[in-house]
C-alpha cells in the first residue's frame, strides 16, 4: 500500500491510498469547519441535502436510479464532532472497472457524480429549493428526536450536554430541533458556500487506481471558489476539570437503568502524544482483560455491559454501563475503585501486553477495510500529521507502564449521568 | 475427507472440505489481506427447542438455552477463552441467532495459534451449578436491556402475532423465567446433541493457506462421534394470530414492523428464492421505487425505513420496518403497491438496474473477510454456494417477481406498532 498526497490549493489536499486488495474504490470528500452552536444545525443537514438531489439529478429517485446503474454505488454521508471542528464526510464506494460488464469506467463516472453533487447542487437564486429543504428538515428533526429510541446512545448524548455546558461540543451532532426548524433555503445556501470557501478540505481515494485527472479537476473547481479564512483544524479546547463532579439523574420508562460517567483528562489530542491515554482507557475498561470487564461485570456481576472509551481529541473518557437501579451507587463506587487501581499502577504485565497486542492487532486490520482506512486518514487532519496505522501500532508498542499510570492520574470525575426507571405511580 | 473447489472468474475461489467426522470447512484465501476472520459454528439456535437423537420421545428444553450455552462455553476449568485470546491480541466474540451459534475471532497475526484456541474451547464444555447460577444474573440483565429496545420489541411483537407454534417468535435470549429453568445437566444434553462435528462448520477467510488450516483442524479434533439429530416440526399455516399489535414505549414517534407470512411446502428457502426476494424488495420499496417516493414525499417514512427477507428453518417473512407518524397508512400503501405491480406488471428498466446493483453488492462483499465468512455460514446452514447470487441474478424474469408477489396475502400480514407513551391508541 502506498500513499500519494497532493495539494489541491489553499486548505485543501488530495490523498490517493493505493490498495490492491479491494474490488471497489472509495472516494470521499471531508470538510472540517468550526464547531459552533450557530451553524451546527445547518451544517449537519447540508450533507443530507447534497446527497439526495443535484442540478443534474433533480430528485432523489433519479439520483438513486443513477446509483443503481453504477452497479449499486454506495453514496453516504456522516457528521461527527472532531475536537473543535465539525467533520462532514460525503463518500461514494463503487466497484472497480474490471468488474463492470463491459469494462466501462465506472470509477471515473462515480467520482464525477460525487463532485457534481457537492459543487453543482440543486439551487436557484442563491437558495436551495424549499421542497428539498423541508423534506430534509423533517428527516433531521426525526433523527434528532429519535435519539431517545436507543437509551444507551441517548444516555451518552445527555452526559455530553451536561458535561460540556456552553462548549458546543455538548450539542448533539445533528444540531437542535429549534435550530433545524429555523432553517431555510437561503441560510443553507450560505452555509454551503462558506463550506466551500473556508472549510478545510481533504479528498481521499482508496483503491487500485486514481482516475486520470481527478485531482486536477477538483483543484480547478476549488480555484473557482474564492478560498480564504480556512478553518484552523489544530485548535483544541480540552474539557476542563470540574471542581466538584456533577451528578444528574433523569427518569424514563425503562426496565434497565444506565449509568454514564465522564472524566476529564490532562492528556488530549488525537495524535501519538496521547497514546498513553488510549492504553490507560483500554486497561481500565476496554477489552475483556480490562478492570471493568473482569471485575465489575464478570466477578461482581453488577452489569451486562460496563466499558470505558476515550475521546482523545477532546481530552475525556466515558464509562457507560447498563445497571439495575438498586446497584447504581455500587457500580459507581466499583468503577472509581477500579480507576484508582490503574492510578496506583495495580495492573499486571499480562494486561499491559494484552492491551498493546489488542490495539496493534486491530490497527493492522484497518488495511483490510476501506471505510475504516478512510476514517483513519480523515482523522489525521485534526490529529496533527499523516500517520499510518502501522506507524501508530509501532508507537503503541513503546508505551510504558509509567506513561499509562501518569495518564490515569490525569483523569478526574467530571459528570455522572443516571437514566433510571420511573418510580411506580409517578406522573408522566 | 472430500474437498470441492468453487471458482468464479471474477470473484475468486474457495474450498469446501467435509472431513471424515462430518465437519464442513470453508476456506477462502485472501493473500493480499493483513487479517483473517474465522468462525466455528453449529447449526443450533434459539428455534431448536424440541429435538431427539433416537426413536424415543422428543425432548423439549427451555427457551434461550442455545444463547445461554454460548455464554457458558467461553469458560473452562482453567479460565476463560477471552483471556487466552487476550494473550495473542485477537478480537474474539460469539453470537446466537435463530438457527445458528457461532464463535469467532479476527486477527492480523498469530492466526494458527488463535485457531487452536478456537478449536479447543468450543470442544471443551465446562458447566457447574455455580457457574450456571452466576450466568443467570448476567443474561437476565441482557434480557432486560432488550426489553428496553423498541426496535427489538417491535419485531418480536410482530413474530408473536404471526406464528402460532414456531419458536422463532421467542426472544433469542429467552425470558427471565425460562432461563431460570436451565441447569448444568440440560446444558450438557444440548451440547452433546448439537455440538457434534457433523452438525458443525468452520468458515475462514483471510491471509491463510488452505492446506495448513486443514492440517491444524484435523489435529485439533477431539471427538468425532456423529449424532443424528431430528428437530421437532412446528405446524404453521398461512393464518396469523392477530393482524395488528401495539405496545407503548418512550419513543419520539411510532415505530412499525409490517410483515407478510409466507407458507411453503418445504422448510428451507433456496438460494434462488432468497435472491429473488431481494430483487423484489428493491422493486417494491427500494429508494428509487414509486412507493418509496410516495411515502417519503408524504412525510410517512424517513431514513430508518428498511426491508428484509427474514427466513430460516420453517419460517419466511417479507418484512418492512421504520418510523412513521402513521404506520397503518404505510402498511396500506405497501399493500396497494403490491396490487398495482401485480396489475400493471414489473418496471423492466428498474428490474435490470436492480440486478446490476445486486451484482455490485455481491462484488463488494468479497472486500470483507467478515462478510465472506458470514456468507459461508449461510451456505453451511441454508445451502447454496458463495457465487450463487451472480448466476441467479441473470435468470430472474419479471414473471418470477410477479409469482413471488402473489405469495404475499393481506390476510397473512401483521402490523406491529410501538407507540410513544403519550400517544393515544390508533
Amino acid at each position: 500500500m502506498s500513499i500519494k498526497t497532493v495539494s489541491l490549493g489553499e486548505g485543501a489536499e488530495g490523498l490517493f491510498i493505493e490498495n490492491e486488495r479491494f474490488g471497489t474504490t472509495l472516494l470521499s470528500l471531508h470538510f472540517y469547519i468550526p464547531l459552533s452552536a450557530d451553524t451546527i444545525s445547518a451544517a449537519a443537514l447540508l450533507p443530507y441535502l447534497l446527497t439526495t438531489c443535484s442540478r443534474e439529478y433533480r430528485d432523489y429517485t433519479s439520483l438513486n436510479f443513477r446509483l443503481l446503474e453504477l452497479y449499486g454505488a454506495e453514496l453516504s454521508c456522516s457528521v461527527t464532532k472532531s475536537a473543535d471542528c465539525l467533520h462532514i464526510r460525503i463518500s461514494m464506494s463503487v466497484i472497480n472497472d474490471e468488474f463492470a460488464f463491459d469494462k466501462e469506467s465506472v470509477v471515473k463516472q462515480a467520482a464525477q457524480l460525487l463532485l457534481s453533487l457537492v459543487f453543482e447542487p440543486a439551487v436557484e437564486n442563491g437558495a436551495f429549493f424549499a421542497s428539498d429543504v423541508e423534506r430534509e428538515k423533517r428527516k433531521t428533526i426525526e433523527r434528532i428526536e429519535g435519539e431517545i429510541n436507543n437509551k444507551r446512545a441517548f444516555a451518552r448524548t445527555r452526559l455530553y450536554a451536561e458535561m460540556f455546558g456552553d462548549d458546543p461540543y455538548g450539542i448533539f451532532e445533528y444540531g437542535t430541533v429549534e435550530g433545524v426548524k429555523a432553517l431555510d433555503g437561503k441560510r443553507l445556501y450560505r452555509v454551503w458556500a462558506s463550506l466551500l470557501k473556508s472549510g478545510f478540505i481533504r479528498f481521499q481515494v482508496i483503491g487500485k487506481q486514481l482516475p486520470d485527472g481527478l485531482f486536477d479537476e477538483i483543484t480547478a473547481k476549488l480555484e473557482a471558489v474564492d478560498r480564504g479564512g480556512i478553518t484552523d483544524v489544530t485548535s483544541v479546547t480540552p474539557l476542563a476539570a470540574a471542581e466538584n463532579p456533577r451528578d444528574v439523574t433523569e427518569h424514563y420508562k425503562v426496565t434497565q437503568g444506565k449509568l454514564v460517567m465522564g472524566f476529564s483528562s490532562r492528556i488530549f489530542g488525537a495524535g501519538i502524544r496521547s497514546l498513553p491515554l488510549l492504553l490507560c482507557t483500554d486497561i481500565f475498561g476496554g477489552g475483556p482483560y480490562s478492570k471493568l470487564f473482569t471485575n465489575v461485570r464478570e466477578k461482581q456481576s453488577l452489569c451486562y455491559y460496563c466499558s470505558a472509551s476515550s475521546v482523545r481529541g477532546k481530552g475525556f473518557v466515558v464509562v457507560d454501563s447498563g445497571i439495575e437501579e438498586a446497584n447504581a451507587d455500587k457500580v459507581l463506587q466499583a468503577v472509581l475503585a477500579e480507576l484508582d487501581e490503574v492510578k496506583k499502577g495495580n495492573f499486571d504485565a499480562f494486561s499491559l501486553e494484552a492491551s498493546r497486542k489488542s490495539i496493534t492487532d486491530t490497527l493492522m486490520a484497518y488495511y483490510d477495510n476501506a471505510a475504516v482506512l478512510d476514517s483513519w486518514y480523515g482523522m489525521t487532519v485534526v490529529s496533527g500529521g499523516l500517520i499510518s496505522p502501522e506507524e501508530m501500532a509501532d508507537a503503541v508498542r513503546s508505551i510504558t507502564k509509567e506513561q499509562i499510570v501518569a495518564a490515569a492520574n490525569g483523569l478526574q470525575l467530571h459528570t455522572v449521568y443516571r437514566l433510571l426507571p420511573e418510580k411506580e405511580g409517578a406522573e408522566e | 475427507m472430500n474437498t470441492t473447489v468453487y471458482q468464479d472468474p471474477r470473484l475468486g475461489a474457495y474450498t469446501l472440505t467435509v472431513l471424515d467426522c462430518g465437519l464442513s470447512v470453508y476456506i477462502m484465501e485472501k493473500p493480499g489481506f493483513s487479517s483473517s476472520f474465522a468462525v466455528f459454528g453449529t447449526k443450533y439456535g434459539s428455534i431448536d427447542t424440541k429435538f431427539r437423537t433416537d426413536a424415543g420421545d422428543f425432548t423439549e428444553v427451555p427457551e434461550g438455552i442455545a444463547h445461554f450455552l454460548e455464554h457458558k462455553l467461553f469458560e473452562s476449568e482453567e479460565g476463560d477463552a477471552f483471556t487466552r485470546f487476550a494473550a495473542t491480541g485477537a478480537y474474539a466474540n460469539a453470537f446466537t441467532s435463530f438457527d445458528r451459534t457461532c464463535y469467532l475471532f479476527s486477527c492480523s497475526s498469530r492466526f494458527y495459534e488463535n485457531l487452536d484456541i478456537l478449536l479447543d474451547f468450543v470442544q471443551s464444555p465446562y458447566f457447574t451449578a455455580q457457574t450456571v447460577q452466576k450466568e443467570q444474573g448476567i443474561i437476565g440483565q441482557e434480557i432486560r436491556m432488550y426489553e428496553d429496545s423498541p426496535g427489538w420489541r417491535v419485531m418480536f411483537n410482530m413474530l408473536e402475532a404471526m406464528y402460532e407454534n414456531h419458536p422463532v417468535k421467542i426472544d433469542i435470549a429467552g425470558t427471565v423465567d425460562s432461563i431460570a429453568k436451565i441447569d448444568d445437566k440440560l446444558l450438557y444434553e444440548c451440547y452433546n446433541t448439537f455440538y457434534n462435528l457433523s452438525n458443525m462448520y468452520i468458515c475462514i477467510a483471510g491471509n491463510v493457506r488452505t492446506d495448513e488450516v486443514l492440517d491444524r483442524i484435523k489435529s485439533g479434533i477431539k471427538n468425532d462421534r456423529k449424532v443424528c439429530i431430528e428437530r421437532g416440526a412446528f405446524r404453521e399455516t398461512g393464518k396469523v394470530l392477530r393482524s395488528y399489535v401495539e405496545q407503548k414505549f418512550e419513543v419520539a414517534q411510532p415505530m412499525f414492523c409490517f410483515g407478510y407470512k409466507e407458507t411453503w411446502d418445504t422448510p428451507q428457502r433456496t438460494a434462488e428464492e432468497r435472491v429473488t426476494a431481494g430483487i423484489l424488495l428493491e422493486l417494491l420499496c427500494g429508494d428509487c421505487s414509486p412507493l418509496y417516493k410516495r411515502l417519503t414525499d408524504s412525510g410517512l417514512i424517513n431514513d430508518e425505513f428498511s426491508s428484509e427477507y427474514f427466513q430460516g428453518n420453517g419460517y419466511a417473512t417479507i418484512l418492512f420496518e421504520g418510523e412513521s407518524s402513521d404506520p397503518k397508512a404505510v402498511a396500506d400503501a405497501i399493500d396497494t403497491e403490491i396490487q398495482r405491480i401485480l396489475r400493471e406488471g414489473v418496471d423492466e428498466r428498474l428490474l435490470e438496474a436492480a440486478k446490476k446493483s445486486a451484482y455490485g453488492d455481491a462484488v463488494r462483499r468479497f472486500d470483507s473477510t467478515e462478510n465472506i465468512v458470514m456468507d459461508m455460514i449461510d451456505c453451511a446452514v441454508c445451502g447454496g454456494d458463495l457465487f450463487d447470487t451472480v448466476g441467479l441474478l441473470e435468470k430472474i424474469t419479471p414473471e418470477d417477481i410477479l409469482a413471488r408477489l402473489r405469495l404475499l396475502k393481506k390476510e397473512s400480514s401483521v402490523l406491529s406498532v410501538i407507540l410513544p407513551t403519550d400517544e393515544k391508541e390508533i
